[in-house]
């Protein structure tokens, strides 16, 4: 009986939406499993089959997997999307794939669990906004042209 | 009180002076009466004329008598009217006196007192002029330092506004977001900690 226990997400996992994206794919394919066995008369085996995975779940599973090794998988994505922290990052454009795994990478170092929501909002010019359940740390262009101008004007006030 | 002591006085002067007077006519006609009698008896029964004379002798010192008694009672009546006067004079002059003392004081403590209140009111006046002036002040000193936060504020922001959308127009679609991942990734680094603790709940 194989006993998958994830270490950290795949990189390629960024966000709750993804999770649930792959529960729900998992529940699909448990319940079509399920039907077909109790027809049978035959409960869930251990045996491996080639289960074809999407794209999305081949990073969890390298080689074959079991239909345990799927049902353990959703559980412990159920958890993780309970109670996984959640932090919000603001960039001005769409990030491509590679950035958005370098982000991610990143945070993940910091916890192997983490959900990253990427935003987008061009106003802030560049750089990005990090939102946290606690704080919101704005690190963007916009910020530091703010922090001139009010300077500007409060040389301006003293004058 | 004074007047009816003089009263007093003038009614029993005048009972006396009439019991004088009536005793001075008294003694005169006595007087007059027994001379007469030794006329008659030294001369036999008076003659017409001689009665007439002492008749008119009689009659005039009479006059004389009451006379002299009207004076006499009329000065004494004055000497004690003056002597009253002077007396009740002296009693007014020392009531008028007490009296006088006693208004001036009371006049004085309601003039003292008027002055106090006067004073205190002024007091009270200028404390609450001074109080007012201050809050006066003090809120105009907000509203203008309110009014020119507030007018920075619309400045900052209209700058602000000005500058980031010149400079979305300017970079649009010039900055590649590529090129800004060194440069979040250093300030990522850099705020590692701070990320850290609140995602970890440290």
């Amino acid at each position: 009986m194989s006993n998958y226990k994830m270490k950290a997400l795949p990189k390629q996992i960024t966000n709750l939406a993804q999770i649930y994206q792959i529960i729900g794919y998992i529940d699909n394919s448990l319940s079509s499993k399920l039907k077909a066995e109790t027809s049978l008369k035959a409960g869930l085996n251990n045996k491996f089959e080639q289960i074809e995975l999407p794209e999305i779940m081949q990073s969890f599973f390298s080689d074959k997997i079991s239909w345990f090794d799927l049902a353990n998988l959703r559980k412990q994505l159920d958890e993780i999307a309970k109670t996984a922290p959640v932090v919000t990052i603001t960039l001005s454009d769409i990030p491509n794939a590679e950035f958005k795994m370098k982000v991610t990478s990143w945070f993940r170092s910091i916890n192997p669990f983490i959900l990253v929501e990427i935003m987008v909002d061009e106003l802030i010019i560049g750089g990005c906004i990090i939102k946290t359940e606690r704080r919101e740390i704005d690190l963007s262009i916009r910020k530091s042209l703010k922090s001139f101008t009010g300077n500007l004007l409060e040389t301006i006030d003293n004058v | 009180m004074n007047t009816l002591q003089i009263s007093n006085l003038n009614i029993e002067q005048w009972i006396l002076s009439m019991i004088i007077i009536l005793g001075i006519i008294l003694a005169f006609y006595c007087i007059l009466k027994m001379d007469f009698k030794k006329d008659i008896k030294a001369t036999g029964a008076p003659k017409p004329k001689d009665i007439d004379i002492s008749a008119n002798q009689l009659k005039k010192a009479s006059e004389e008598a009451l006379y002299k008694a009207t004076e006499q009672m009329t000065s004494a009546y004055r000497l004690n009217f003056e002597k009253q006067l002077k007396e009740n004079m002296v009693q007014l002059n020392n009531l008028f006196k007490i009296n006088s003392d006693k208004i001036t004081n009371e006049f004085g403590q309601s003039l003292s007192n008027f002055h106090n209140q006067t004073r205190d009111m002024i007091t009270s006046s200028q404390n609450k002029i001074d109080g007012y002036s201050k809050n006066l002040e003090s809120e105009i000193n907000e509203s203008v330092s309110s009014r020119k936060k507030e007018a920075i504020e619309a400045v900052d922001n209209k700058i602000n506004k000005i500058l980031m959308a010149y400079l979305n127009n300017s970079l649009e679609g010039s900055i590649d977001l590529s090129d800004q991942q060194d440069y979040i990734l250093e300030k990522l680094e850099k705020n590692k900690i701070t990320i850290s603790r609140d995602i970890n709940n440290v």
